[in-house]
């Protein structure tokens, strides 16, 4: 199967090429064949609305009561100054409030330092829903009115250069809405390492012969990722997911360890390109944002302040696993989550959480990021009428920057509403 | 009474299918020629009891696959098949994860608290969901006081177990100040972290004030709003503030949330969709009942729509459906390594990923979801990991017959060129000798397991 599949490889690099020139524009060509020098999006989802004040933190009032405001609302839960000297971010002054990121985020703070971090403040859509499921809806489909059946903002990027391979792998077994298209495939991936076919080679041919039959409707669907499953199975349970050095070697479940076979794929495709994945997409959960209590202040054994420490490691283990690898400068990791959430404490002491709010963080990671602080802080005298931070910025200007400025797209062909002003988050390459 | 009444075999299996988790050829058989209403009357026909699955105050990974090999004995048990498949439901809709609520006590008593109230009194199930232990724990109830409100039970409880965000006009069915104002009217509730501890209401954490539910709409009510129990409160509130959630009316005056739930009832039993007219008359039928879930699915599995050819292989199988027909239909006895198989299908018991539940419809077939299916499929027919499955082979039996009587066994209706795929496998070895019968057979019904067509129903 691994032969048969290179040299179908080679018949899509080639037709998409052909594609890219006659049909699609550069746009298509940048990034379909997946191999050396393509750009490769890494999406990280927060679920459950991460705390964007607790993970950006203000530490005065210039401009505003930012951190006297901070503490009168959180009195049980606003992160001392005295934990926040190492972390402070050094950004233009102009933006008000000195801001620090969580003391459990030192390595994101020295990749910060290094100017391979772009923290987006008050990131969202103004007036979104304080649902779960809502607000979320409108993140992956890029649009505020959510409608039945929309596709993925990644999704319609991939719909634009779909030639019948899978270019987009979603971490955590189901495909994130994200990634929703109508023409492309996704491979929903529990972990590379276990994806191989059980049983005989012979009874697998089989297999994938009744799955080619023509069928319609759900059925369809279903033969579809049976196809793609036997398609990838022995390509994907051949590659090395350990024992080449990561920095994230010992995850052994979770985000981290997605993030690692995301860069062992990576690495892959770099040691042989003309049997690359052609991934140029990967989505990856991070779960139990959702603090409504018991959300800690400084000990990383529980609560956001565990979250963000883990976060931490795995950002960071991934970003120098790029850079060993030698493609950090083609990667981009792009952190999102639902919404912020509300100012202020929901109870007093240890029980202490926030419940669901508005303007939350977007954080952008990679050495073609424009590193810094975007957007401005939302301010604490100025809550909405939820008592939830303001949302400062549209997240479309992140997408719009990504798709147009990163991926070499047009984000007027992807988001509804375009086109948007983008802001200035991705260097030239 | 009309001929189209009578259940034939094929519409016994796909009620079997539907209504539990699957059945063997002479379960089937028994069910063929009996009414749809003698026949859904007696999958119905079940006391309403809270049996509870073993669990104790300490949590365990020992103690948390007891309980999930208990639920799922259950369900493979033909007495109780109708109301495992509703306990699994309002696991589904009302989910508590073993990840936040690591008490294996807790959780057998909500799975206990699903069984009573199955096919019981809908009002009964929300009201015993709000004080119930793993719900006040999972969706922090129990630390929701007067002055320290928490949403979190409140917002969920309108959202995702009642009403719904929005109408089908796409009107907001709620404000966020009647989340404010809910989750003020449910403070009260906590209980003391012992072995067996009470979960009670006490006056000093519930917020006594006035509040205004639904402000400005026809079904306004306002109060002491707060959560009446039958077995009495020390401060009956004046008014029950779930009864609020009942009388709710959608822009055009119908009943939200009977339609909200006919339309997740019909989609877990029947077809995705169910259409305007269909909600229109269940609900009504629900309505009529004073709530009865009971009266609900009666009416749901007998309708002409449940039957209807595009109500078959309308929806793809639910992880544990997948492993239950086909450990049922192969006669393979339910072994203790299913959970190993069902947390990569996407379908651990006690672990739903969020607090909307399971994702449904073709989620359920990713590609690594599918690969965890063919996984399971290869371990039964090759009797692995604590699998013994023993395939019936008559003496005189030929590829032909073999595959004709596998098919019905499974239930499965394939197109001719599966058949000739089937038959390949099977004619690899010589027929019937041992080589044939540890290579060419397992073939056959991996094949058959892992067919697009076994992963729908």
């Amino acid at each position: 199967m691994r032969l048969s599949r290179r040299s179908f490889l080679k018949g899509v690099t080639a037709s998409s090429l052909l594609a890219g020139t006659h049909v699609l524009g550069s746009a298509g060509r940048a990034w379909a064949a997946g191999t050396g020098g393509s750009p490769v999006l890494v999406l990280v989802n927060l679920v459950g609305g991460n705390d964007l004040l607790n993970t950006v933190v203000p530490l005065d009032d210039v401009g505003g009561p930012q951190r006297s405001r901070y503490e009168a609302l959180r009195p049980n839960l606003a992160v001392p100054l005295s934990a926040l000297s190492a972390t402070r971010l050094d950004h233009d002054p102009g933006l008000g409030t000195g801001l620090a990121l969580h003391p459990s985020l030192g390595g994101v703070k020295q990749l910060y330092d290094e100017g391979r971090v772009a923290c987006v403040l008050g990131a969202g859509l103004p007036g979104s829903s304080l649902s779960h499921f809502e607000a979320e809806k409108s993140w992956f489909v890029g649009r505020p009115d959510v409608v039945a059946g929309a596709t993925g903002w990644v999704g319609r990027q991939l719909d634009l250069v779909a030639d019948g391979q899978p270019h987009a792998v979603s971490f955590g077994g189901v495909v994130s809405a994200t990634l929703d298209s109508e023409r492309a495939d996704v491979l929903g991936v529990r972990s590379v390492a276990n994806f191989r076919l059980p049983g005989r080679t012979a009874h697998a041919a089989l297999l994938q012969e009744i799955l080619a039959e023509g069928r319609a409707g759900v059925l369809e669907r279903v033969a579809r990722s049976g196809r793609i499953l036997l398609d990838q199975a022995s390509f994907l349970g051949g590659i090395a997911t350990t024992g080449w050095g990561s920095h994230l070697e010992a995850e052994a479940s979770g985000p981290g360890r997605d993030l690692r076979e995301i860069a062992a794929l990576l690495r892959h495709d770099a040691l042989d390109p003309g049997a690359a994945s052609g991934f140029g997409f990967h989505h990856v959960r991070v779960f139990d944002y959702d603090t409504h209590s018991r959300q800690g202040v400084l000990d990383t054994s529980a609560g956001h302040p565990r979250l963000l420490s883990d976060l931490d490691r795995w950002l960071t283990g991934f970003q120098r696993d790029l850079e060993t690898l030698g493609v950090s400068d083609r990667v981009l990791t792009l952190v999102y989550s639902e919404f912020g959430r509300r100012a202020a404490q929901n109870a007093n002491g240890a029980d202490a959480g926030t419940d669901h709010g508005r303007g939350g963080l977007m954080l952008l990671l990679g050495d073609r990021v424009a590193g810094g602080v975007h957007g401005r802080m939302p301010r604490l005298d100025a809550l909405d009428a939820t008592g939830s931070l303001a949302v400062t910025t549209d997240f479309r200007t992140v997408y719009a920057a990504v798709i147009d400025d990163f991926l070499g797209g047009d984000h007027t062909a992807v988001l509804p509403g375009a086109p948007f002003a983008k802001l200035p988050l991705i260097q030239p390459a | 009474m009309a001929a189209g009444d009578i259940l034939d075999e094929r519409d016994a299996a796909h009620l079997l299918r539907r209504a539990g988790f699957g059945a063997p050829p002479r379960e089937v058989a028994r069910f063929a020629g009996r009414t749809r209403g003698e026949a859904v009357d007696a999958l119905l026909a079940v006391k309403p009891k809270a049996t509870r699955g073993p669990g104790s105050h300490r949590g365990s990974h020992a103690a948390l696959v007891r309980l999930q090999g208990w639920w799922l004995r259950r369900m493979l048990s033909p007495r109780y098949r109708l109301q495992e498949k509703m306990v699994l439901f309002w696991h589904d809709h009302f989910p508590t994860s073993h990840g936040v609520v690591a008490r294996p006590d807790a959780l057998a008593e909500q799975n206990a608290l699903f069984r009573l109230h199955a096919l019981g009194s809908f009002r009964a199930l929300v009201a015993g969901v709000t004080r119930d232990r793993a719900m006040l724990e999972y969706l922090d109830g129990r630390r929701s006081r007067v002055g320290e409100v928490n949403e979190n039970y409140a917002r969920e409880l309108m959202e995702l177990f009642t009403l719904g965000p929005a109408d089908e006009d796409g009107q907001p069915n709620y404000s966020q100040q009647d989340v404010v104002m809910l989750a003020r009217a449910l403070t009260g509730f906590h209980y003391a972290d012992s072995p067996k501890p009470l979960v009670a209401l006490s006056p000093e954490r519930f917020d006594a004030g006035n509040k205004v539910l639904f402000e400005g709409r026809p079904f306004e009510v306002s109060g002491v709003l707060g959560v009446q129990h039958p077995d009495g409160t020390p401060f009956p509130p004046e008014t029950n503030v779930l009864d609020a959630l009942f009388a709710h009316r959608d822009t055009r005056s119908r009943p939200t949330l009977a339609r909200f739930l006919v339309r997740k009832l019909w989609a877990w039993f029947a077809t995705p969709d169910a259409g305007d007219a269909l909600v229109d008359e269940l609900s009504a039928v629900f309505v009529a009942s004073g709530y009865e879930i009971g009266a609900l699915v009666r009416a749901l599995l007998t309708h002409d729509a449940f039957y209807a050819e595009e109500a078959r292989l309308s929806t793809p199988k639910t992880a544990v459906e997948f492993a239950t027909q086909a450990l049922l239909a192969l006669g393979v006895k339910l072994p203790k390594t299913l959970n190993d198989y069902l947390r990569p299908m996407g379908m651990e018991l006690f672990g739903p990923p969020g607090v909307d539940g399971w994702q449904h419809g073709p989620a359920w077939l990713s590609t690594s979801r599918y690969l965890a299916r063919l996984e399971l499929a290869d371990a039964i027919v090759n009797s692995r990991r604590g699998i013994k499955f023993k395939p019936r082979v008559p003496r005189d039996a030929t590829p032909e017959a073999l595959l004709d009587a596998t098919l019905a066994r499974l239930g499965l209706e394939v197109s001719a060129a599966t058949r000739q795929r089937a038959l390949d496998a099977l004619r690899e070895d010589e027929f019937g000798s041992v080589r044939w019968r540890e290579r060419s057979l397992p073939g056959l019904y991996l094949l058959l397991l892992g067919s697009p067509e076994f992963q729908v129903h």
